[in-house]
């Protein structure tokens, strides 16, 4: 027959065994949830069942034996001494993943609830793939989720390597530094007169309430490059070349990763903080640091610097143009392809602005590399430099312009020839030379520039053209235009010519003599001066009917 | 272009990649083959890359491998081979190996040799003891072993024990932590300089100081009243770190920011410990531009921290208050600064915990030493100027007119020290420790009186002024952990 302890030991054995399964299943249910956490949406049906799967066991757990507790092992996981699960040594697994990071344990309490469980397994999961990054690991994870109904305990090196607890004093040379600054600020205070404290003084008012409040928050959203301050100023103070080189180093990674955020705020004061810095070492005269610093600002133009623009550009806000451009003022003409790239990009009006204000002094500087690539470039980004060359001063921008004028996309030559006539109107020589271009819209932009009012060089060109190079066989509608352009910019002294036009007597009249006499009405129409006039009332009068009537097809 | 910092080749990672493949050549090439003497070159070449301060440690711990000390970070592609170079390890019973400087001298067939017994130790019962006594037979000086470690066998004291009082498992980790603070303080000061080392280990620490924190900042308070001469270095750092974390908690920070707040607390004056040579070591050559080369330290621990591995958050929240932590609220001090334009949050909290520790040092002679209220007071006649009023107040208010630590004449005639203040309104009426001779010349604890609760029957006892402790040769800190005196050694 059982005696009372023998029934009472195998009872708690069987408790025992029941925690054990228990225990197991949970283990088991959080390992298919993490499982599934990773494999569909955190909002997915079947994680979400899941998760409250596993909360229902684990509550259930814990309201009948208390808190949980899972040892963890390199290769498996135990509970109450016991393995509730043996698993491969290797990446991904949920004993590796805590044993790697120092976990000793991992204790869930009653009141765990879904939230938790799942900011768990997220955890796991996030820090389960073997990283050489210094950037996190999962207790300092599990610690800044601050879980109220989870506890853990970490083991770290320097415990199992410190057995005892005896601590090396620090030596006479590691105390020196500090006896003597310590002691030399001792005295200054020492020197001071200390004054009562009253302890009412000490209560803060409500306004220091909510200055101590606003500190608080400056301080958790100020800015990821707001340190630098410290940096530049150290440059100021210790300018030693291998704190330039690293103080660079740094900055640049800065720079990088203020592109990637889209903060032009912080790019720019990064660039302000070490133009200043190079100014002041130039000032002094401190050659490396000088030289280090320039280097920066060149690489600032190369492609590995400025490309990281690209990946950006479109979300760039308008509220932040202004400190791109006086970024995009730190560029050198080696800028220009990448610019040239983020023109192509940009997709509204001030963007395109932004970047030709920014192309067009370079280019100034150093045509080379955008007359480089024009000669590749395509015709929407042609159509898009023409405006860089419009811009630009100078007679090679006017030969790349007139250049293109042979360019063999028809609108790259339009945009060109408008690009000509606003940029410099004192080439009208030059300009004229594509009157007789194979293109009508050519022809047509340059006999509509020479009759944009009245010019004595345009018109003396013209009188030229019309009387010199004209041949029968022209265009009857271009001779039209001709004239017409002429009557725009000319004066009296076109009058013999088109009086001779409309008077001159052949033998054998052909079509493009009435085209001429018909052109020549239209020009002393639009000359419209006295002597004008009075051809026209002359060749009412006419008495040759070739005149008669081409008067009456004009004033029909 | 400067050199980028790079921490993304893993020398240690090279290292062990290196011992494998040498280990598993040997096993298949004659020693004179062309492929050992490649292994035996480049296994040479890693080793010497990493021998620094004399020995090159190979350790592992809790299935990773810890290179100087500092924990193994390694690329995917290295996986399987540290994964099996972990096995062989542990199939010889072996907790690691240590390379001393005699290393270089080492003739290459020794080095070939002690492969072959690394690989052939595993066929004998006791591996790593028939490996210890075959170094010891061929005279291998270069060399030495170290044991697989039992990792069960951690001090415990960190567990929950039913005979331990809340009160005395609180102060039992509080002076764990402090331990564990000094011995990160003095291993990032050897990482830092030797332009090396990650935050790991300083992250861990700060974690458990914030917990701490909120569960009992008294006691740590009382930590950091712990003053000595000759660790000065280190401790300095460590009490600096715990009045600012309380300090930055009575303000009411995030733990995240406070954990951030502790770490660059710790690494505040990482520039001061080895000083160049220059510095001259008599106080009275600071005169003649000593100073100034003190001064640089703030600089010199800049740039120890950016050489260092820290996550770029951290270090943006750590490096202006390293910075900072000897500038004055109104911007005199040091260093000069163009750029920054007002004191961060970190660097005032620091410039305020820095200041108190200083004058209240023991490192510091006779003349420049204050009594913990003295210190205060002589704070408080510069707020405003040296430092923010408000956190000054807030400071003032957690320490208390005699801050935790000090040791106070009561107008009973007796001598107590100062232990916490129970009431939070109430903070020149502490509770206080009594301390009674202990007929050996020195003092010990006497019975624990709380001045504000006090019979109104029998006469109140107040604080008549407050005592140097170099007067009574005591330690508070050794004091208030009484109960754990057996585990610490100072």
């Amino acid at each position: 027959m059982m005696s009372d302890e023998s029934r009472s030991e195998s009872s708690n054995l069987a408790s025992s065994e029941k925690k054990l399964e228990e225990a197991k299943k949970i283990l088991a249910s959080l390992i298919l949830t993490r499982k599934h956490f990773s494999l569909y949406p955190e909002e997915h049906t079947i994680c979400m069942n899941a998760l409250d799967n596993l909360q229902r066991m684990t509550g259930m757990y814990l309201g009948r034996h208390g808190n949980l507790r899972f040892e963890i092992e390199k290769d498996r996981i135990l509970s109450l001494g016991e393995v509730l699960i043996s698993e491969p040594l290797q990446e991904g697994t949920l004993s590796f993943t805590l044993f790697r990071d120092g976990i000793r344990w991992l204790e869930f309490s009653e009141g765990i609830d879904t939230a938790e469980l799942k900011t768990i397994i997220s955890i796991i999961n996030r820090y389960s793939i073997l990283t050489d990054k210094s950037d996190s690991d999962i207790v300092t994870a599990f610690w800044e989720s601050r879980l109220a109904h989870m506890k853990y305990e970490v083991a770290d090196f320097s415990w199992a390597d410190s057995q005892d607890t005896v601590v090396d004093p620090a030596s006479d040379s590691e105390n020196s530094g500090y006896r003597l600054l310590h002691n030399h600020m001792s005295h200054e205070w020492v020197s001071r007169a200390g004054i009562p404290i009253d302890q009412t003084a000490l209560e803060l008012t409500s306004d220091e309430i909510l200055t101590v409040q606003s500190m608080i928050r400056h301080e958790e959203e100020s800015s990821p490059t707001a340190y630098l301050d410290a940096l530049f100023d150290s440059l100021l103070q210790y300018r030693e070349q291998e704190n330039f080189k690293l103080v660079i180093t740094v900055a640049e990674e800065e720079y990088r990763s203020s592109i990637s955020r889209k903060d032009m705020a912080g790019v720019l004061n990064i660039l302000k903080g070490l133009q200043h810095v190079l100014g002041v070492c130039k000032a002094d005269g401190i050659p490396k640091a000088v030289q280090d610093l320039e280097e920066f600002f060149f690489s600032l133009s190369r492609p590995q610097l400025l490309s990281l623009f690209k990946d950006v550009w479109h979300e760039i806000h308008p509220g932040t143009y202004e400190d791109v451009r006086r970024i995009f003022a730190f560029l050198r003409p080696e800028a220009i392809p990448v610019l040239c790239d983020l023109l192509q990009l940009s997709q509204s009006p001030q963007k395109q602005q932004l970047v030709l204000d920014a192309v067009i002094p370079l280019a100034s500087q150093d045509m080379r590399s955008l007359e480089a690539l024009l000669k590749k470039a395509d015709e929407k980004l042609v159509h898009r430099l023409v405006q860089v060359f419009v811009a630009m001063k100078g007679d090679q921008p006017f030969k790349v312009l007139m250049s293109l004028m042979h360019h063999p996309t028809e609108r790259v030559r339009e945009e060109a020839l408008k690009g000509i006539f606003q940029s410099d109107s004192s080439h009208i020589q030059d300009i004229f030379t594509l009157i007789d271009d194979k293109d009508k819209s050519v022809r047509r932009l340059v006999l509509k520039h020479m009759g944009q009012s009245r010019n004595q060089a345009a018109e003396k060109l013209l009188l030229n053209y019309l009387e010199h190079k004209m041949t029968k066989n022209t265009d009857s509608e271009h001779v039209i235009a001709c004239f017409t352009a002429l009557g725009q910019c000319g004066s009296i002294r076109s009058i013999p010519f088109l009086r001779r036009t409309m008077f001159e007597k052949v033998w054998l009249p052909t079509s493009s003599d009435a085209t001429q006499k018909k052109g020549a009405i239209i020009a002393l129409d639009k000359i419209g001066t006295k002597e004008a006039r009075q051809v026209l009332d002359d060749a009412k009068r006419s008495l040759y009917p070739a005149v008669r009537q081409a008067m009456r097809k004009i004033y029909r | 272009m400067p050199e980028q910092i790079s921490h993304d080749e893993p020398s240690g990672g090279r290292l062990i990649k290196s011992l494998y493949h040498f280990t598993t050549m040997i096993r298949i090439h004659q020693d004179n083959n062309r492929s050992i003497k490649d292994c035996l070159a480049d296994f040479n070449s890693q080793v010497s890359g990493l021998l620094t301060e004399g020995e090159l440690s190979i350790q592992i711990w809790r299935g990773r491998f810890h290179i100087q000390g500092e924990k193994l970070v390694y690329r995917r592609e290295y996986y399987t081979i540290i994964n099996e170079m972990l096995e062989y390890f542990s199939a010889r019973g072996l907790g690691g190996i240590c390379f001393l400087s005699t290393f270089n001298k080492t003739l290459p067939e020794q080095i070939v040799m002690f492969m072959h017994l690394l690989n052939d130790s595993a066929k004998h019962e006791d591996p790593a003891g028939w490996l210890d006594s075959e170094l010891e037979k061929n005279n291998y000086s270069w060399v030495e072993l170290y044991r697989k470690q039992d990792e069960s066998l951690i001090p415990q004291d960190l567990e929950q024990s039913s005979e331990q009082s809340p009160d005395m498992l609180s102060k039992k980790k509080a002076r764990n932590i402090y331990l564990h603070a000094l011995d990160t303080v003095r291993d990032a000061t050897e990482k830092a300089s030797r332009e090396a080392g990650g935050v790991r280990k300083a992250r861990r620490l700060a974690q458990t100081m914030v917990d701490m924190v909120y569960e009992d900042s008294a006691v740590l308070l009382q930590m950091a009243s712990f003053k000595s001469s000759g660790d000065y270095a280190y401790m300095h750092c460590v009490n600096v770190a715990l009045l600012a974390v309380c300090l930055g908690k009575h303000l009411g920070l995030s733990r995240i920011l406070l954990e951030s707040l502790a770490i660059c607390s710790l690494f505040h004056d990482l520039g001061l410990v080895d000083p160049p040579d220059e510095v001259p070591l008599k106080h009275g050559d600071l005169n003649h531009g000593g100073l100034g080369i003190l001064q640089r330290h703030i600089l010199v621990g800049l740039r120890k921290t950016l050489q260092m591995d820290i996550p770029h958050d951290l270090r943006a929240r750590i490096i202006p208050g390293i910075f900072e932590h000897h500038l004055n609220l109104d911007l005199s001090g040091f260093p000069k600064t163009h750029f920054v334009k007002r004191l961060s949050l970190f660097g005032k909290i620091i410039h305020i915990s820095d200041v108190y520790e200083t004058l209240t040092s023991e490192l510091v002679d006779e003349i420049g030493r204050l009594t913990p209220d003295e210190a205060l007071r002589r704070m408080w006649g510069e707020k405003g100027k040296a430092f923010d009023t408000i956190l000054l107040k807030i400071f003032l208010t957690m320490m208390g007119i005699y801050p935790i630590g000090s040791v106070v004449e009561l107008d009973s005639g007796e001598i107590g020290l100062v232990m916490e203040y129970s009431d939070k309104t109430l903070k020149d009426l502490p509770k206080v420790m009594l301390l009674v001779d202990d007929g050996k010349g020195g003092m010990m604890r006497g019975e624990i009186i709380n001045l504000v609760d006090q019979d109104m029957d029998i006469s109140r006892r107040t604080i008549l002024r407050s005592i140097p402790y170099s007067r009574l040769e005591i330690q508070p800190a050794q004091l208030f952990n009484e109960e754990a005196k057996a585990y610490m050694v100072f």
